[in-house]
């Protein structure tokens, strides 16, 4: 049995970088999105379900804690954020400032880190992210280090891995989808949703409210987007928009 | 007040003048320290503009705006908008969308610029008028951090006009997007029916450019890279003359009732109501509800309200009522405090700031003499066609 | 001052948040004399009921919040922490809570029927309040209470179970009031002037 409609969550995706929002499309030429404090305190006014944060500073940035205290405090409700966790202690940093939950994507098949991060913070701290690109023939490879290093094929090994991991959530994000407006990619939903034993995730592409509506229909359970979120009309005007 | 936090010095209903009076037409009284009373005790406010709306001939006007539309369209046949506007989630812009797109059928490009304090509710109106009207949108979203020194410099120089930053940069950005685009008109959603009213020593003009860059030069710190000056030579030359744009109010020449406007918006259009005129920013929230009236005794209500009565569409008792009703709530101190953070002052100095004396705009290098000349210049120009005519 | 327990699980920093901007003075702690001299006691927590008992019992917290319990001061168990609050945990075994819950067990969701597990995403309730409420959820036990009057809320689903308890000075909730906006800060302000620490 599937879990009720009400437990669906839509989440609006930011990419931070020198504390300013960015959007990418397909995960190139970043576009400045305004200052992030006030792009939260927009977001928490229109009650969103959740939100997901990602730094897109690089590998070798470190994470500047202090700031991110200080726009995670302009949000009540879930925050998720990612970008280079590699180690417990990170973890327990972000948790302190009032993170709800990491995205572990380059670091994910380290599997000694990942039991470790389960065990220290429960499953439910833990989302998986995998960035998925497609090749000539139409077969998924996973993709790290901001789309740039490919790792593996995306297979049901992958997801074999993922359930024995016990993550709380897994998102797959399809980059060559990501702000273009082509619709979320309704296979991978299909042929993968119920595979996983948590909660699963589909990013990249989506258009509006009723695209988000059905892919939750066709089985995801929950929808991550950025474009349809920040952006307005042909222009691809700058304008924070949020609809449950 | 039982808000805490918040610091009430009494200036907000007195002023600093010794003698309070009131002006016996408009709400305005001495907290403008150069108001006049005539001897039926109304304010020079009252006599200015009740004179020129009395003689408002509003048949001439909407000739007029047919006129200059009709001239208008004519010209932009081949291009994709016939002008572009101003769109802020207030009352004025987006009855002006509406008013534009749907009653003189023109194809406009709607610009927004965001610096930084949009509160959710500009945002959720913007959507429903592009949306609703179906208006293209562009959006100029200006560096923050660049931002944020500026506003921090104008908080720290002590002056009354803390939002000349944002005024000034909408000023600019729409200039510099009419220039790209090769749009020659910009339509603007000021109006005089509610704005006519506005002491000078409430606030200085927000388009001088040479205002605005020392004053950064004297509190700021790094440089306004990633902010646009409008700069005098551009005001008077060449925008007006090289690139010739120029800037309509259609607000101007219609009977514009704010309240209707209002009523129209928000049953047809999906618009919200919040409140305070110009509270789509937070930034102007503050600065008007609480930074003028603490530390100056400004209260921006009445300047409103004023300009209301006098275009006839409040009655003075009316005003008064809505001025008895607090400037703050239960958030205002909470709001404070977001305003705060995003400029990085703390709190505590921000305060201090609020009880030191302000500074007067003629402290600062402007261009008002080139505004002075050019204004006598202009009317001698007047003067010498009419005589050289008759 | 409102003591937010410092056990090393769960971020209280939405919490701290939250009462802030309610102008509620609050603090984080596990020192004996900030928890004697609180006006009231929240109990945090996310992660396994096993480690959090083992935390607090490591700080000594147990015997403190329990003395504190029958003084009648005013306890709030969010999540995890309204989990420890109650008899015990069937979760990796069986483990022993602190019991200030009579009646009050922490069972699996499977359980009830619930396939994918935890439980993520916001869920309304039904109670006989007169405001609606819809909280945000993440867990995978859940408090199983034989006792009818405790329960002030229960989730409003086909698989309908109990997530806001009360029993005099103790208040359990299984979601997250300081994640879920409006609505938590609706159930703050309830519960902060029902214990009297705010007008």
């Amino acid at each position: 049995m599937v879990n009720r409609e009400s437990d669906k969550r839509v989440i609006p995706t930011l990419l931070l970088k020198d504390r300013g929002f960015y959007k990418t499309k397909r995960f190139k030429n970043p576009r400045y999105l305004g200052d992030p404090i006030n792009i939260l305190k927009i977001f928490n006014e229109k009650e969103v379900d959740e939100i997901l944060i990602l730094d897109i500073s690089g590998s070798n940035s470190a994470i500047d804690y202090l700031y991110l205290k200080e726009i995670v405090s302009e949000c009540f409700m879930p925050v998720a954020y990612g970008g280079n966790i590699n180690s417990v202690s990170q973890i327990k940093e972000c948790l302190k400032i009032g993170i709800e939950k990491v995205c572990i994507c380059s670091a994910l098949f380290n599997e000694e880190f990942i039991k470790s991060a389960v065990l220290n913070f429960g499953s439910s701290t833990i989302i998986g992210k995998i960035d998925i690109k497609f090749d000539f023939f139409g077969t998924p490879y996973i993709y790290t280090n901001g789309g740039r290093k490919k790792v593996m094929k995306f297979d049901s090994e992958v997801v074999e891995y993922i359930n024995r991991m016990e993550l709380g959530e897994i998102c797959i994000n399809i980059i060559d989808k990501e702000a273009t407006f082509k619709g979320l990619d309704d296979t991978i939903i299909t042929d993968f949703s119920h595979q996983f034993s948590m909660p699963f995730i589909i990013s990249g592409g989506a258009i509006n409210k009723s695209d988000i509506q059905q892919a939750l229909n066709l089985g995801a359970d929950a929808v991550a987007a950025g474009a349809c979120f920040v952006y307005q009309g042909k222009h691809n005007a700058v304008l924070i928009s949020y609809e449950r | 007040m039982h808000n805490s936090g918040l610091i009430d010095n009494g200036f907000l209903n007195q002023g600093r003048q010794n003698k309070y009076k009131k002006c016996s037409r408009t709400v305005m009284d001495t907290t403008d320290p150069y108001i006049t009373f005539n001897e039926n005790g109304e304010s020079n406010h009252w006599t200015e503009f009740n004179h020129f709306f009395t003689n408002l001939d509003y048949e001439k006007k909407a000739e007029e705006l047919n006129v200059l539309f009709k001239d208008l369209k004519l010209e932009r046949t081949k291009y994709d908008y016939d002008c572009i506007m101003g769109l802020s989630g207030g009352v004025d812009s987006s009855y002006l969308a509406y008013y534009a797109t749907k009653v003189l059928g023109l194809r406009v490009l709607a610009v927004h610029v965001d610096a930084g304090w949009n509160s959710e509710l500009a945002v959720h109106n913007i959507h429903e008028i592009v949306n609703r009207l179906n208006i293209d949108l562009e959006t100029v979203v200006i560096d923050w951090d660049v931002m944020r020194r500026l506003q921090k410099a104008f908080v720290l120089s002590g002056l009354a006009n803390l939002d000349i930053p944002q005024d000034h940069i909408f000023i600019s950005s729409l200039f510099a997007v009419a220039r790209k685009s090769g749009i020659k008109t910009i339509l603007s959603g000021g109006n005089m029916t509610s704005e006519c009213i506005l002491p000078n020593s409430w606030g200085y003009d927000c388009a001088d450019g040479w205002h605005v860059k020392s004053v950064f030069k004297n509190f700021g710190e790094g440089n306004l890279k990633g902010y646009r000056i409008y700069t005098p030579f551009q005001r008077y030359i060449l925008y007006p003359f090289v690139y010739r744009i120029k800037s309509l109010r259609p607000l101007d020449y219609i009977p514009y009732n704010k309240e209707e406007a209002k009523t129209f918006l928000i049953k047809e259009l999906g618009w919200r109501d919040y409140g305070g005129k110009h509270y789509e920013s937070t930034f102007t929230k503050i600065f008007q509800s609480y930074y003028l009236p603490v530390k100056f005794g400004f209260d921006k209500r009445k300047a409103h309200l004023s300009s209301l009565i006098v275009s006839g569409q409040m009655t003075r008792e009316e005003a008064l009522k809505i001025l008895e009703e607090p400037l703050w709530n239960d958030n205002t101190n909470s709001e404070i405090n977001y305003f705060c953070k995003k400029l990085n002052i703390s709190r505590e100095k921000f305060d201090r700031i609020l009880t030191e004396k302000g500074r007067d705009y003629s402290e600062f290098r402007n261009s008002e003499n080139i505004r002075k000349i050019l204004k006598v210049v202009f009317s001698l120009y007047k003067k010498f066609l009419n005589g050289h005519n008759s | 001052m409102v003591i937010i327990v410092d056990y090393g699980m769960g971020n209280a920093g939405s919490i701290i948040n939250m009462l802030s901007k309610l102008d509620v003075e609050c603090k984080l702690s596990n020192e004996t004399h900030d928890l004697e001299k609180a006006r009231a006691l929240i109990l945090p927590g996310v992660g396994s009921f096993a480690q959090g008992m083992l935390r607090i019992k490591e700080l000594g917290l147990d015997h403190i919040i329990t003395r504190l319990h029958l003084n009648k001061l005013p306890i709030l168990g969010i999540c995890l922490g309204a989990q420890l609050l109650t008899e015990s945990s069937e979760e990796h075994g069986f483990n022993k809570g602190l019991g200030l819950l009579k009646g009050v067990k922490t069972v699996d969701l499977a359980e009830l029927g619930f396939s994918k597990l935890p439980r993520i995403g916001w869920v309304n309730l039904k109670t006989d309040m007169s405001e609606s409420f819809r909280f945000y959820h993440v867990h995978r036990f859940f408090m199983k209470c034989s006792r009818k009057d405790l329960i002030l809320g229960i989730t409003d689903d086909i698989y309908s179970y109990p997530v806001w308890l009360n029993e005099e000075n103790v208040t359990a909730v299984q979601f997250h009031p300081e994640k879920s906006h409006r609505y938590g800060f609706e159930f703050f302000k309830k519960w902060l002037i029902e214990n009297q620490i705010k007008e």
